[in-house]
This record gives C-alpha cells, sequence and structure tokens, in this order.
C-alpha cells in the first residue's frame, strides 16, 4: 500500500478529490522513495 | 457502525485493507474526529481509549503519526535497522584512493562511489557475474583472484572517471580537477589490460560511452530550464534518441561479464552485452524516474524527461517553467510512471531470459543481488502508484 494517501487523517486542506489527487502526484513526481536511490542514504 | 467498529478493533495490519476499505476508514475516522489527526469519537463504542490507541498503533506502523494523545501506553522504540555491508571493499577503494597523487582531492567522489556500491554493484559486479557462471561454463574458464581484483579496480577508476566528468560538466566541480580523468582512465586501460581484456574490446565499449554523452550533451543544449526566471526554452522537437542512450552512456560499467562472455563465444559475448544493455538501461531509467524533476531543472534531457516532453506534445517554443512542470507532474502521475515500471520490469526479465539461457546458472547471484532488485523495485512502484490512484478513486471526502 501506499502510505501518502494517509495524509488526509492529519491535513485537512487535502479533504477535496482534486487537493488529494494533486498532493499524492506531487509526492510521487518529488521523488518515488520506494525506488533504489542513486546514493544510499548514510 | 458497531459492526464497522468491530471490524476496525480487529484489523492487525493496514495492509490487509483494499484501497476502497481503506478509502472507507479514512473517510469514517474524517467523520469521527475531533480534532484532524485525532483522537476519534464513536458513539457506540464504550472503551474509546483503546480503540484510538489501537488506531494510533495501525497508522504508525505504517510511517504515519497521528495526535499521540491516542496512546495509552508509549509506543515501543522500534528495533534499529542493521545496514549490513555485502559488498563493498574497503581496501579496494583505500587502493584506489593511495594510487593518487594529491589524493585529498578525490576523497569526497571516490566515498560517494563507494556508498553507491553498497551491494557490490560497482565492485563486485564481475566477481558475481564470474561465481554464477553454469558450471560448464565456469570450469572452462580460469580467472585467478588477482585478475578478478584487476576487474574490480577498473571498474571503480571507470565509475571516479565519469563521475569527475559528470562534475565538471553541471559546474559542480572545478576544471582543475581534469588530471584526475586522465589519471582515472590509463589506470582502467591497465587494469583491464592486466586482466587480460583486449585493448579493442575497451576502445568499443568506451567509445559507445563517450558518443552517448556527446549525444546528450548536444541534446542537453536543446533544453535550457532557467527556474530562477520561470522560464524554458526548448529548441528541438526530435528525441528519439534518448531510449538508447540509457544503456549506452553507462554500458563500460558491465565491461568485465562481457568479456567473460567473449571468452565463451562470439555468439555469447554478444548475448551478455545485449543482457548487460538492458541491466544498465533499466538501472538508469530507475535513476531517472527517481530524479526526474531535478534533472528537468537541470535541462537534463533523460529518457524519462523526453518522454513527458513527447506526451505533452512539446514543439520549439518558449515556456513557463511553472505551468510545464504542472502539466510534467500530471502525465507523469496518469501514464509515464507506469510505462516506465512496466519497461523496467519487461527488460529486466529479458536480461534473466537470455543470462540463463546461455551462461548463468537459474537464480543465481547476479540474477538475485543484480538484476531483480530493480524489478522488484519497478513492480513496487507501480503496485503503490495503482493503489493511490484506485483509493483516490474510492475518496468520496464529505467535507
Amino acid at each position: 500500500m501506499s502510505t501518502n494517501a494517509l495524509d488526509v487523517l492529519t491535513d485537512p486542506t487535502l479533504r477535496s478529490n482534486e487537493a488529494l489527487r494533486q498532493h499524492l502526484l506531487n509526492k510521487t513526481a518529488s521523488g518515488t522513495p520506494w525506488l533504489i536511490a542513486e546514493v544510499p542514504a548514510e | 457502525m458497531q459492526k464497522i467498529l468491530k471490524k476496525i478493533s480487529g484489523i492487525q495490519s493496514l495492509d490487509e485493507l483494499t484501497p476502497s476499505e481503506l478509502a472507507n476508514f479514512i473517510q469514517l475516522l474524517i467523520a469521527s474526529e475531533i480534532k484532524p489527526g485525532g483522537p476519534y469519537e464513536f458513539n457506540a463504542v464504550k472503551d474509546l481509549n483503546l480503540l484510538n490507541d489501537h488506531i494510533y498503533r495501525l497508522f504508525a506502523a505504517k510511517g504515519k503519526k497521528l495526535n499521540p494523545e491516542m496512546l495509552t501506553t508509549p509506543l515501543e522504540p522500534s528495533a534499529p535497522v542493521v545496514k549490513m555491508n555485502t559488498g563493498t571493499s574497503v581496501s579496494l577503494y583505500m587502493s584506489v584512493l593511495e594510487s593518487f597523487p594529491y589524493p585529498h582531492n578525490i576523497k569526497a567522489v571516490l566515498e560517494k562511489i563507494q556508498k553507491t556500491d553498497e551491494h557490490g554493484e560497482i565492485s563486485r559486479i564481475t566477481l558475481i557475474f564470474f561465481n554464477s557462471l553454469k558450471k560448464e561454463c565456469a570450469s572452462a574458464l580460469s580467472l585467478s583472484p588477482k585478475t578478478l581484483e584487476n576487474y574490480s579496480l577498473a571498474n571503480i577508476y571507470t565509475w571516479l572517471a565519469y563521475s569527475l566528468i559528470d562534475n565538471i560538466l553541471d559546474n559542480d566541480m572545478d576544471s582543475l580537477m581534469l588530471p584526475f580523468v586522465s589519471m582515472a582512465q590509463r589506470k582502467i586501460v591497465d587494469k583491464y589490460t592486466s586482466a587480460g581484456v583486449e585493448i579493442a574490446l575497451i576502445e568499443t565499449l568506451f567509445e559507445e560511452v563517450d558518443s552517448a554523452n556527446i549525444k546528450e550533451l548536444t541534446l542537453r543544449k536543446k533544453i535550457e530550464v532557467n527556474v530562477g526566471k520561470n522560464h524554458v526554452v526548448i529548441h528541438t522537437d526530435d528525441f528519439n534518441d534518448t531510449e538508447k542512450l540509457l544503456a549506452e552512456k553507462s554500458i563500460a560499467h558491465a565491461l568485465g561479464p562481457i568479456h567473460i562472455g567473449s571468452l565463451m563465444s562470439t555468439q555469447c559475448q554478444a548475448t551478455v552485452r545485449a543482457a548487460m544493455l538492458l541491466y544498465c538501461s533499466s538501472r538508469q531509467l530507475n535513476d531517472d524516474l527517481h530524479d526526474w524533476m531535478e534533472d528537468f531543472a537541470n535541462g537534463q534531457p533523460t529518457f524519462v524527461i523526453t518522454s513527458l516532453l513527447k506526451q505533452l506534445s512539446i514543439n520549439e517554443g518558449s515556456y513557463e517553467y511553472v505551468h510545464l512542470l504542472k502539466h510534467m507532474k500530471d502525465i507523469y502521475w496518469e501514464n509515464v510512471l507506469e510505462h516506465c515500471c512496466t519497461k523496467i520490469q519487461k527488460d529486466i526479465q529479458e536480461a534473466i531470459n537470455l543470462l540463463e539461457s546461455t551462461i548463468l546458472e537459474k537464480n543465481s547471484d547476479f540474477t538475485t543481488s543484480f538484476l531483480e532488485p530493480i524489478a522488484n523495485s519497478a513492480r513496487e512502484a507501480l503496485q503503490k502508484h495503482e493503489f493511490e490512484k484506485s483509493f483516490l478513486k474510492n475518496f468520496r471526502p464529505s467535507q
């Protein structure tokens, strides 16, 4: 499952379909954390 | 209501829920919240504290922290993650560092490469490939530990040379570092020839890498991005070369395995080369998917960037950066992420099929440590993306 969608619980501004879509889209676009990162975190 | 609440108490992990069930659960919580992030109030429930505690722990297990006042007892600290060093050879990196004059100048770059090499992707690729050979292939070859060490050192020097070139081209490093590139390149040739690799193979693969870099740098001049001025100028609408560049840019990384293939037969070399092109391409695409916004801000014409521009039918002209980025994010979400993750899985499967039908044992270390993790990562990304899309479809907030 993805945890990005859970942010609606703590952030009321995400509680419209379009706001949540934009949030998920931005989170996905700004770095899909499940992918192998080029340089592993220390 | 009672039935739903009973169901919540019975949930052991959020992973049990489908996107639709999770959307319903979250909607119920939102409708019952005392304040955003909890606690939650349900009229029909006697022991609210216990239920809120359970809800807190369900979400905390997925990394989502709700209001800590929902807890009846403190959360137990999770066990520290023990990081295994599965592949990097410290002594090899020390030896590379000490082989240069003024080693302090390249220490930071080399340390970054060493971190990338966490599972031996750089220093142990040839060793693991060799250990994964079918018995009949391995018995036909005799590679001494010294030869295998030379392959390892050559690949570290390769990464060093190309990391320095990238840094200089990106203006992240002073051109005073150029002599280190020359030195590293001489050492690459020295180590590979000491491992028995013919000059012709070294030249062929490195020319492929350098040609790819020339093509990419030429294309880079055709995408001018100025984030500060909110301005993008596109000087071309021909982005067709970038898929090939994915693999060609890094094929020298797989010189060791390709050489081992050549020791078996010409046909075998061709097969290993084809498989390694798919491996290098998938690795690069995985990285590019992760970094695409940064790459776009730097005007890097990666396959992901050019796919986004092509999907948007962007022609030559001037654009507002913010406006274009918004459309690119949309198309990334709707199409390109899925397309690229599917491509990675398909290409890695093809690489496995090619290698296992000729030279490698089935489920060898090379497959499980180098190839499968890339496909698994893409599969997981795709599953999470599909989960989010489905969640969104089922999420009908009442507010």
